[in-house]
């Protein structure tokens, strides 16, 4: 499934994780193709799937990011490559959120492209999508980061430099604000 | 971990990455300093280097379009069977199935239905299966199940080994041990009876076969081996040589295959045919110092090591080797030679390997009037380009610096059951040992001699 394996990336093996530190494009391209769904939908769902040439551009740019600062990574450190990939995307794009040209993507609706097999699937998603671009930057980040992708709050606060306490209580906003969203569109089953 | 206020949102699926984010990224990296440095880029940077690699896909995009239209009016659907032998690095496309061959990986395969069946005698590959697709890989003594997995399979083999499985069927002691790195899917990996799932992100070594019994019974060796293990003689890792090009790994596995053959004080360590880069990386090593070596050596089962590098001036390469005593942690002798570029490859290369192994363990002196190490080289080489004639030759004259050498009389064999001469084929059976015969009759069968023609005492050609 395309979303289990975005959550949360198993590990780069060591060999190969240590080769890339050392600038083996081989080495790369793995991790790279490792990584990328979950960069990808991390980034996609911040943006909260508006301006997909913006998606495109700011995962490239994590990328390039990431394997820049690579041979400073510490593999024994407190974050894992995931944990510590996945906080340079959500960073880079609170920064560029914070762009005044990227200010204009709060009036763009939330993107409609859908995969989905059942027209319900289809509307709760899109009413997912409304509800999380409607949500204040720092609570978006929050959600995303724990719901979409496993950080657990220590995590979620380095990646964001909060302190725990500020991380829970942005996600308990962040949570009501979406089911109350969900309840006034009419798709969520409290 | 779940909250207990957490909500349903998995109805919110991201779309898939774009393709071709990797080739994008690594564009980019080209030509930059790895390292921490970022410097900053502005907008307009940005957007002439997005309009260089759109420019660049669509170029290749448009090629390979015509391509895949000019292709795809010969033929409608991958071969359903095929063998490649990669003499570079490679894409290997079997419908749902897709491989990166590195240079040297040889592989066959056979489709049944949503399953192909792989045999990977050689080198690496990256394989890439669907959800609906399964993959049985063979690989050496191992069998590698995967389906909706992405994986690499390394099978380390040198080239000695290759033209002497080419030309019969001795596979058990050559193989080496079998390395399954997982990224992703369902992966079970099954040797000697066993089968291992192995899970994404974490590798899987699978041992080597062990030997056939030998004729005398022989102490079993258990663990890591200490010193002089191997009939009285050290366990040597000869690792790949640092360098990029080429000439490193064939030189590599010119030294390689003179340790193999173990005619002086040292005989290859099992599995130890690793890449000096790769184990300083994993043994967190700067450099070669002693410490770091032994360390290594320990790791690998070996009593000494042969490192080295390669540079390449103009007009050569210049081949700088080490053989380091693991145990004692000191360098016991180190060269510097120059191979002329227009000797850096096949025989001639072979032969700058087997001078340098002599120079670097001193094993030449005693063979000067009967070596039978070049003799067998002769002879491989002979046997490797049809020669059977010359090559049975050069193994006989062989056999009379060495007596009833066992791998001598096996090459002699089969160069003589190449060249259908029943008689010398005849006399070689008689001395080979019993558990080998089977493997080694296939050989002889294929030149439509068979068991009994071989213990018949009748008519003898030749």
């Amino acid at each position: 499934m395309q979303a289990a394996t975005a959550r949360r990336p198993e590990g780069l093996d060591e060999l190969s994780l240590r080769r890339a530190q050392r600038g083996d494009e081989r080495a790369w391209r793995d991790l790279i193709e490792r990584y990328q769904g979950a960069v990808h939908a991390l980034v996609w769902r911040l943006l909260a799937g508006r301006a997909r040439h913006r998606t495109e551009d700011l995962v490239q740019e994590t990328f390039v990011r990431v394997l820049r600062a690579l041979p400073k990574f510490d593999p024994d450190g407190p974050a894992s490559l995931s944990t510590w990939i996945l906080t340079i995307a959500t960073r880079l794009v609170l920064n560029e959120l914070r762009r005044p040209d990227m200010q204009a993507l709060e009036h763009e609706p939330p993107a409609a492209e859908r995969a989905d097999r059942d027209a319900e699937r289809a509307r709760l998603g899109a009413a997912i999508a409304a509800g999380v671009a409607q949500l204040p930057e720092g609570q978006r980040a929050v959600l995303v980061l724990r719901e979409f992708h496993d950080l657990d709050y220590a995590e979620i606060a380095d990646a964001l430099e909060l302190d725990v306490g500020t991380v829970k209580s942005r996600l308990a906003r962040a949570r009501a604000a979406m089911r109350e969203y969900l309840i006034s569109a009419g798709v969520h089953h409290a | 971990m779940r909250d207990d206020d957490a909500l349903d949102l998995s109805a919110w699926e991201a779309p898939p990455p774009p393709d071709g984010l990797a080739d994008a990224v690594i564009a980019r990296m080209g030509g930059t300093a790895v390292g921490p440095a970022m410097p900053a880029q502005d907008d307009e940077t940005r957007r002439r280097r997005w309009v260089v690699i759109a420019a660049s896909a669509a170029a290749v995009l448009l090629v390979t379009l015509g391509t895949w239209i000019i292709v795809r009016g010969r033929e409608h659907a991958p071969p359903t069977s095929g063998e490649v032998v990669a003499t570079r690095a490679q894409h290997l496309e079997l419908g749902g199935v897709g491989a990166e061959l590195d240079r040297g990986a040889d592989v066959t395969w056979r489709r049944d239905g949503a399953t192909v069946h792989v045999e990977q005698k050689a080198g690496t590959a990256q394989w890439r299966i669907a959800g609906d697709q399964q993959v049985v890989i063979g690989a050496a003594s191992a069998s590698i199940d995967a389906a909706g997995a992405s994986l690499r399979v390394e099978v380390p083999m040198n080239m000695s080994d290759t033209r002497v499985i080419g030309a019969a069927t001795l596979t058990a002691a050559a193989v080496a041990m079998v390395t399954v790195v997982v990224y992703e899917g369902h992966v079970k990996v099954t040797s000697g009876g066993q089968t291992v799932v192995v899970q994404p992100g974490t590798t899987f070594t699978v041992p080597p076969p062990a030997p056939p019994p030998p004729p005398e019974p022989e102490p079993p060796v258990v663990g890591v081996a200490p010193v002089t293990t191997h009939g009285g003689k050290q366990l040597v890792a000869v690792l790949g040589l640092e360098t990029a090009d080429p000439v490193g790994r064939d030189l590599t596995e010119g030294l390689r295959a003179r340790a193999k053959v173990g005619t002086g004080p040292y005989q290859l360590a099992a599995g130890s045919d690793k890449e000096l880069a790769d184990e300083k990386i994993l043994h967190d090593c700067e450099n070669e110092a002693p410490s770091c070596m032994a360390m290594i050596g320990d790791d690998l089962g070996a009593d000494a090591l042969i490192y080295g590098q390669i540079a390449s001036p103009r007009g050569g390469y210049q081949v700088t080797l080490t053989l380091f005593d693991v145990h004692k942690k000191t360098i016991e002798r180190s060269l510097t030679e120059m191979i002329p570029a227009s000797e850096a490859m096949g025989v001639d290369l072979q032969r700058h390997a087997k001078d340098l192994w002599i120079k670097l363990t001193g094993t030449g002196s005693a063979a000067t009037t009967c070596d039978a190490d070049a003799l067998e080289e002769k002879g491989i080489n002979a046997e490797s380009t049809g020669q059977h004639a010359l090559a049975l030759g050069q193994f006989e004259q062989a056999l009379t610096c060495k007596p009833g050498d066992g791998r001598l009389v096996k090459l002699a064999f089969m160069s003589s059951c190449q060249l259908r001469n029943l008689g010398v084929a005849r006399r070689f059976w008689r001395m080979l040992p019993p558990n080998e015969k089977q493997a080694l009759l296939q050989m002889c069968i294929r030149s439509g001699i068979t068991a009994d023609d071989l213990d018949g005492g009748g008519a003898s050609g030749g």
